[in-house]
Order: C-alpha cells, then sequence, then structure tokens
C-alpha cells in the first residue's frame, strides 16, 4: 500500500499542494476513471471549464491514478496511469499508460439532456479500450441525475448486440485487433473506434444533501480480461456508491463492484482561475503624491543618471533595476528590468508612479522600456495626467489600458546609468528531479542542493552555471537498459543519473541581442542541458502587437559525457527548427515546429497549450519524424503532456518563476528536441502588449 | 502614544503564508522562511508610516473579521485633488478612502482595486434612510479587473455612542444592506451626529476577504 500512496504522492506532489491552497467544487460526479461519470460508467457531462481534477482510485482489480483537464467548455483530456497486480502472470504486474478524450455534444436544456462522446484509452495498450455516447438529465432541482448511454468495445462487451452503426457502412460490424506488440502501443487506433458489437449502460446519481451522495450503475462492461488474467468474478451488472464531499473539497467514495469486489476512490478538483490571494498579498505600492517642482524635489537631469539617486533607490526597493534614464523637454524615457513581479503589468504600474513621484511636475509623460536577459521587448508610453485621474477610478483598470501605447523598442531610447554591470546573482535551492512513468517504476526523484550562479559584464551578456548535488533519491536505480535501435540520444537518461554524483546541469555563454524591428536574437554556447554541449543560435521573429511569431534555431550538439562534468561523447549532431507560435486569443497558444531532431531524424512537433492569465498553463504535443513508428519502439511516437503552475498563483507572493513539469508516457530517442534554456519566445512575450492585457488589472496593484 | 507595539500587523502574517525556503543574493527572494522559523513577530514598521504618525496625521485602527486579533493601524499619507485619501499601514498596506467610506485596498490578498460607493456616503452624510447603487471592481483571480453592482438600502438603526479612546462619540448606527444575484453584505456605519463623520464602521471588501472593522482614533 505504501508504494501506491508513494506514486500518488510523486505524480501530483505539485498539484496537491495547490490543493491545500484552494479547492474547488466538484460540479459533476467523477468515475473511477477520473472523467465525469458514475462509477465505472461514463456520463453525458463535462467538467467546469478549465478545472483540473485528480483522481486515486483503488480496488482489488487495479490502481487508477488519473489527472483530467477540462481543456476549453466542451472538450476534456485525461492521463492516466494504472496497475493491475499479476496481469501478466504472477508476480508480473501491468503498468499502464492511457489518454481520454471527451467533447459535450449538446448541453443540457430544460428539457433536453447534456450529451457527451467519449474515447477511453485511445492511444495506449487499449486495456480500457473504449467509446461511449450518453446522455444525462438532472431532476428534481439537479438532485438527482439519470444516464443512459451506448458503449462500444469494453463498454459493449456485456449485454451486448451488433452494432447499429452498421447501417452506414460494413466497415462497423469488427472491431480491430489493436496492438499486438508493445511498439504498436501509443498509435490511434481508428480502426477499433465505435466498430464491434455494442451494448447499453444507465445509471442514477443522487445527492442526498450537501455532502452525501449515491450512485448505482448498470454497466456494459464484461470485465472479460480480468476475468481470465486476474481470476475476477463478474456476478452482476451492477454496482453502487456512497460519496462523501468534504469541507475541503476532496470527495471520497466507496463503492462495490459487479456483486464481488469493493473499492475507495477519491477526487480533488482545482480551478487554475481561481488562486487563493487573487490580488497577490506583496506590499501596496506608492501611492501619487501630489506634483513637485523641480526646487522642491531638489531635482536636476544630470544627478538623476545617478546610480544613488531618489528615483533609482525607489525603483531598486521595488525589486524594479532602473537601467537607464533619458529627460527630454516634458518626456522621461526609463528602461527597467523588473526582476519582481509575476505581472509586468503590475511592474509597469509601480514604476509609473514611483516616477510621477520622484520627477518634476514639468514632465508629464512617460516612456517605460521593458527589459529582458538584457534586451529591450517593449515601449509604454503614459501620460501623467491618466495616472493622476484614474487611480481610483472605479474602472481605472481597462482606461488605463487603453490610454497607453505600445510598440516595439528594438533601440532603447534612455542613456545608459554608469556602474550598473557588471552584475552579479547567485541562488542556493533545494531541487527535486522526477522521472515520471518508467515502466519499471512508476515514480523516481533526487532531492538535494541546486546552485545557480550568474554573471552579466555588460547588457546582454549572460555567464551562467548551475550544479547540483544530489543528496537522496532512486533516479539511479533504474536497470532498464536501452533497448533503442536508434542513437540513444535521450533513452540513456538514467545512465546520467547513475554515473554522476556532483553535477555541472548547465555552464553557458549566452548573448542576447536585437537585429532589427520585430527581430530578437540569441546565441548561447556551452554545456547547454544535462545531455548535451554545444553552440546554439536562435532568431524570433515577434511584433509587439501582434499574436503570431516565427522564430529559427540552429544547433551543433555534442552528447556529453555520463558523470556530467567536462568529457564529451563520440556523437555529435546538427539539429534546429523553424517554429510557428500563435497565440489563438482566450489563453489558447499553438505551437509548430519543423526540423531535424537529435537523433538525425527530421519531421514536425505539435504543441497546444492553455495558459490561463494568471500563468497557470496546462498543455499537450505530440512529434511525428522521419523514424517509423517500429524504429521508435514503445509508445510509436513522442508525445506527453505538461504543466506549470507560478509560484505566485501558489503563495501570492510577488515572485517570479514556477513549479512545473512534463509528463510523457515513455522518452524514446526519436522526435527528441535539444533542451536550450531562454528560447526567445518566452523570453520576450511577458512585456508584448497580449500578455500585459492578460494581466493588465495589476497595473494599480 | 505607544499602541503601535501592541499591535499585531496581519500584512506580515500573509507573507509568511508564501514563505519559500531559499537563499539569495536577491534581497526580494531572500529567506523568508528563516524570518519566519526566527520567530520574527515584530516585523519593523514601515518608515514612511512613522514619519506620518509623528507628524500627527489623521489615524485608524483596522481589523480583519475572519481572522482572529488581525489588526493594524493606517496613517493618511496623501489627499489628491479629487479628495481622495490614500491611508497607509504600519505592515506596508493602504487603503483609498473617501471620508471614512474605502474605495480600494491593496495587500489583503482579494482587493478592492477601485468603488463608487458614493450615494450610500451621500444618504448617511444627509442622515436619511434610502436605496442606494454601489459598484465594487476586484481583481479576479486572473488578474483581470471586474466590476460588480449592487443594489443597498440604507436604514438608520439606532443612536449609539461610540468610545473612540478618551473621546465618546454620539453617532447614528446605520445598515447598508446590498445585494447582487451573487452575493449579499451588511454594512455599518457610525456617523458622529454633529459632524457627519464616520467614526467607525465594518465594510465588505471581497468574497474572498470578507469584511474589515475600521475606527478612527482622536489625535
Amino acid at each position: 500500500m505504501a508504494a501506491k500512496f508513494i506514486l500518488w504522492s510523486g505524480l501530483t506532489s505539485i498539484l496537491l499542494s495547490a490543493t491545500y491552497t484552494e479547492a474547488a467544487e466538484l460540479d459533476v460526479p467523477v468515475s473511477v476513471f477520473g472523467t465525469p461519470g458514475l462509477i465505472d460508467m461514463p456520463t453525458g457531462e463535462v467538467f467546469t471549464d478549465g478545472q483540473v481534477i485528480l483522481t486515486t482510485d483503488i480496488s482489488s482489480i487495479a490502481q487508477k491514478y488519473t489527472l483530467s483537464f477540462q481543456i476549453t467548455p466542451r472538450m476534456f483530456g485525461s492521463f492516466r496511469y494504472s496497475i493491475i497486480d499479476d496481469y501478466d502472470g504472477v508476480g508480473n504486474n501491468r503498468y499502464d499508460r492511457s489518454f481520454d478524450f471527451g467533447y459535450l455534444l449538446l448541453k443540457e436544456s430544460e428539457w433536453r439532456p447534456s450529451v457527451a462522446i467519449g474515447l477511453r484509452d485511445f492511444g495506449g495498450t487499449g486495456l480500457y479500450s473504449s467509446e461511449y455516447i450518453a446522455a444525462t438529465k438532472h431532476l428534481a432541482n439537479n438532485s438527482l441525475s439519470i444516464t443512459g448511454g451506448i458503449g462500444w468495445g469494453r463498454l459493449g462487451s456485456y449485454g451486448s448486440f451488433s452494432n447499429p452503426l452498421s447501417i452506414f457502412s460494413d466497415i462497423f460490424d469488427t472491431r480491430g485487433d489493436g496492438p499486438t506488440s508493445i511498439s504498436e502501443v501509443g498509435q490511434l487506433e481508428i480502426d477499433q473506434w465505435f466498430r464491434g458489437d455494442a451494448a447499453l449502460f444507465g445509471g442514477v446519481a443522487w445527492q442526498i444533501n450537501d455532502r452525501i451522495a449515491f450512485k448505482v450503475e448498470y454497466s456494459s462492461d464484461a470485465y472479460t480480461q480480468e476475468t481470465s488474467k486476474i481470476g475476477f468474478e463478474h456476478k452482476s451488472p451492477i454496482n453502487a456508491a456512497l460519496s462523501y464531499g468534504f469541507q475541503n473539497g476532496v470527495d471520497v467514495s466507496v463503492y462495490s463492484l459487479y456483486g464481488s469486489e469493493f473499492g475507495i476512490m477519491g477526487s480533488i478538483a482545482l480551478s487554475p482561475q481561481n488562486p487563493k490571494f487573487p490580488s497577490g498579498i506583496e506590499e501596496a505600492p506608492s501611492p501619487l503624491l501630489p506634483r513637485q517642482s523641480q526646487a522642491a524635489l531638489s531635482w536636476d537631469a544630470g544627478s538623476v543618471r545617478q546610480k544613488d539617486s531618489a528615483l533609482f533607490v525607489a525603483l531598486d526597493d521595488q525589486g524594479i533595476a532602473l537601467e537607464g534614464i533619458k529627460i527630454e523637454g516634458s518626456t522621461a524615457t526609463v528602461r527597467i528590468e523588473n526582476g519582481r513581479f509575476p505581472a509586468q503589468a503590475q511592474a509597469l504600474g509601480r514604476t509609473a508612479r514611483i516616477l510621477a513621484n520622484n520627477l518634476p511636475s514639468n514632465i508629464t509623460t512617460f516612456k517605460l522600456e521593458s527589459v529582458a536577459n538584457g534586451i529591450t521587448t517593449s515601449r509604454t508610453t503614459l501620460q501623467r495626467r491618466d495616472l493622476e485621474a484614474l487611480e481610483y477610478d472605479l474602472e481605472n483598470s481597462w482606461k488605463s489600458f487603453a490610454r497607453a501605447d505600445f510598440e516595439d523598442a528594438a533601440r532603447s531610447e534612455a542613456e545608459t546609468i554608469e556602474g550598473i554591470y557588471p552584475k552579479f546573482d547567485w541562488r542556493l535551492t533545494p531541487y527535486l528531479d522526477p522521472s515520471l512513468f518508467d515502466p519499471d517504476n512508476p515514480v523516481r526523484a533526487d532531492v538535494g542542493l541546486q546552485f545557480e550562479t550568474s554573471y552579466e559584464p555588460a547588457s546582454g551578456l549572460i555567464l551562467s552555471g548551475t550544479v547540483r548535488q544530489p543528496v537522496i533519491g532512486n533516479l539511479s536505480t533504474s536497470t532498464r537498459e536501452s533497448n533503442s535501435v536508434l542513437p540513444h540520444v535521450r533513452t540513456d537518461a538514467a545512465e546520467y543519473a547513475k554515473q554522476s554524483d556532483f553535477q555541472i546541469k548547465t555552464l553557458t555563454a549566452e548573448y542576447f541581442f536585437r537585429p532589427g524591428q520585430n527581430l530578437y536574437g540569441r546565441a548561447t554556447a556551452g554545456y547547454l542541458e544535462t545531455m548535451y554541449g554545444g553552440v546554439s543560435g536562435e532568431v524570433l521573429w515577434k511584433p509587439v502587437n501582434g499574436n503570431l511569431a516565427f522564430g529559427a534555431e540552429l544547433n551543433y550538439a555534442v552528447k556529453r559525457d555520463f558523470d556530467q562534468l567536462f568529457g564529451f561523447q563520440d556523437y555529435d549532431i546538427v539539429t534546429g527548427h523553424a517554429s510557428a507560435y500563435y497565440d489563438f486569443g482566450g489563453g489558447y497558444l499553438g505551437q509548430l515546429d519543423v526540423g531535424r531532431y537529435l537523433a538525425g531524424d527530421y519531421g514536425a512537433t505539435v504543441s497546444f497549450d492553455r495558459e490561463f492569465d494568471n500563468g497557470f498553463r496546462v498543455g499537450a504535443f505530440f512529434t511525428l519524424t522521419d523514424v517509423s513508428f517500429d524504429d521508435f519502439g514503445e509508445g510509436s511516437f513522442d508525445k506527453g503532456i505538461r504543466f506549470s503552475v507560478p509560484v505566485d498563483w501558489l503563495t501570492g507572493s510577488a515572485t517570479q518563476g514556477g513549479y512545473g513539469t512534463t509528463i510523457r508516457p515513455v522518452l524514446r530517442d526519436g522526435g527528441a528536441r535539444l533542451d536550450v534554456r531562454n528560447r526567445l519566445y518566452d523570453v520576450v512575450r511577458d512585456s508584448h502588449t497580449t500578455e500585459l492585457e492578460d494581466r493588465w488589472g495589476r497595473f494599480w496593484r | 502614544m505607544s499602541f503601535t507595539t501592541a499591535l499585531r500587523p496581519f500584512g506580515l502574517a500573509l507573507t509568511l503564508i508564501a514563505g519559500l525556503t531559499a537563499c539569495s543574493s536577491d534581497p526580494d527572494n531572500s529567506n523568508l522562511l528563516a524570518d519566519f522559523i526566527g520567530g520574527k513577530d515584530a516585523i519593523e514598521p514601515d518608515e514612511t508610516f512613522l514619519a506620518y504618525e509623528a507628524a500627527g496625521a489623521p489615524e485608524l485602527i483596522m481589523s480583519l473579521q475572519s481572522i482572529p486579533n488581525a489588526f493594524t493601524a493606517f496613517v493618511r499619507q496623501t489627499t489628491n485633488a479629487k479628495g481622495e485619501e490614500t491611508w497607509i499601514s504600519l505592515d506596508r498596506l493602504s487603503l483609498g478612502m473617501k471620508d471614512g467610506m474605502i474605495i480600494a485596498t491593496r495587500g489583503l490578498g482579494a482587493d478592492q482595486l477601485a468603488a463608487d460607493p458614493y450615494q450610500t456616503l451621500a444618504a448617511l452624510k444627509a442622515g436619511r434612510n434610502g436605496i442606494t447603487e454601489r459598484f465594487i471592481t476586484h481583481i479576479n483571480g486572473e488578474s483581470q479587473a471586474e466590476i460588480l453592482a449592487f443594489r443597498c438600502s440604507v436604514t438608520f438603526q439606532k443612536q449609539a455612542p461610540v468610545d473612540l479612546g478618551g473621546y465618546t462619540a454620539n453617532t447614528d448606527l446605520y445598515y447598508e444592506d446590498c445585494r447582487n444575484t451573487q452575493t449579499k453584505f451588511r454594512n455599518f456605519f457610525w456617523v458622529e451626529r454633529d459632524s457627519r463623520q464616520l467614526v467607525q464602521s465594518r465594510q465588505w471588501i471581497s468574497e474572498n476577504l470578507g469584511y474589515v472593522a475600521l475606527r478612527t482614533l482622536p489625535r
């Protein structure tokens, strides 16, 4: 049992810590699969938009750990890790990864039920492979919901009849076989979907009071494989469950299955839209003070360019570095690097008020140039009179946004303040390095100390390094040797943990520059990541006010020694990509990368993310290359999901950065990309108009 | 007047929840956890606050209804051309105020970005019951401004003496009952009878934070 809970904590430690800060209401019942449903059966509902639902289910048949995400108001996706003891013979447990997808076809109305269509396990081993269409109607003031549906695959295995879809075509008569070997796993089994025999299922959920709910269902799953492989007894198609919703948002159910087994499950939902401290808990900004004359401020245009000017100190107190300033007539232009606020809009708002309080009354226009990694990324123009008029205006947020101007700042107009370079920074932190869903052990991780340091001799030039000393962990216990027929560009990952102690994670020189209007450049050389060193160059085109960006990257990478010190192995490769980025609006981001991957394979990566305005991000990606599914091995092609949670979302404090991870069902050598830090798109976009607008509510905070 | 030492500033309590363990050259990223473990209850009061307090600026005490014993002191720092005042606390929070009515908060975790309570304020000043409209702008969880509109009923309850510490004010107690389709709340206002000043009040801030109580201090 201990192992089960370790898995749970490993899978979701980050998200769980979030749930302690703020759990959301679960609005629909959750099945043991962690998707909208009764017990084993799905319902015709979906979750509340944006919700992340974590479910753990333990019965004598299987353990299931599921992360579901309501991607859009109608669409959800789930990733599941299941363990079935002795499924592959005594002592041989089956560790299974599966993905689900569901879509709400019809919303419920007064007379009509909601209707959803779903695919279970559409890209895994096919263990739970099934499809359904279900309808759910709420009655009696929403306390009662009745579900009926039709299922295929496993959900069409009990009380089945020939497929009604056969009236459209004969192809629906027979269901495909699914993967026959591990190397076929991971492909979309389209020849199975909605094919073969079908069966009906249904059930009722009754919310007895605020806390207690009762569910009963008629299941259309015969549990054929479990019956033959682990001696499961299917005595009855009726399942029942009793659920209790705790005040902290955790929902716990006990249930009976098929007249022969019992199980327990728990679910928790969180809403990325609702952090515990929506407006943050950092100190108040300085208020706008009455205008003062030059004499009253004992101010002159020369002293303001000194490193110890009142303006410099006041900004520094806010974690904002003043890098340059120029006073011309009634306009002050400043160049600032925000080292503190996750929302650049907040840094702009605070800077504007500090400028107003520290510059004489005849200076009425403020131009704020944002700097990231030493390069200017945008210029925001604000008027003193707007600040004064809107400080406590009921509609101050959109009015101040509408009255601000945003433009590119390829060349800074501010004069550099002397003595701000070189800059030196360091940081000592603990780290957690997880490796999830290795087929032998679902959770491995190392914990240790990490030291990061950076030295900037001049604007845009950054010499930096990160070293780690693992203290405790089991990353090095992996015994699984790479069976890849491709160059081992990623499958040796375990060797890097096994054959190292003190680790140089990165040691690089980076140079950031602006080749022209809307253009950004980066050159990186050194030890780029855990497994590769080399050189990397990138150019990005991204207008400040646009939603579209293009980039190109070229790298020469050499595989590093397993000890993660200075040596290299004799594998080197030229790799690179052309990328297109598009912000669809509403928080939906798409990215397409086409090029050559680390194993020399050519192909493309498609990524899709949902980023909430507060920075909470959930996404998925897949890569198809000219490596055949066979040569790729288990999983057939590279794919995964990823999420990141901003520090300020969790804590409410004004601190940049976040926690996140990428979960791949299996890490192979095909479609593997070099992991260079500080790719330009993410460096640049925070200070561009779309992102500024997303968090503009913080301008006055 | 030495009451500041007895205060339990709650801005700090909120900050400590956010404590992350890390050492760094960046003071904004410093070792908050160490401060916490070190039992650093008494924070250093904000210098600007102390300067204004010493200069005799108007002062008030505010407490959070949702957390027992969480209270702090504010002084008025500045008043702009529109008569909107900014009050700052010793633990670096701020309030936007107009004649005792909150029009903004900063640093409370679930802040009011701005508010328009002027119809209610006018009714209280005039000493009459009435139906008013009140608007409140919050920062929501996605960092967006969100304006809520309420319909409120301002009603006289009773005459009530309020002990302000060394001075008892003769006040009229008013309720302001506000509601919209999602939310309802009740504010209290003790209005001094002669001056029509709000000397004490309970005012709703936001769903997450609840109410704060304010009491002016005689100077």
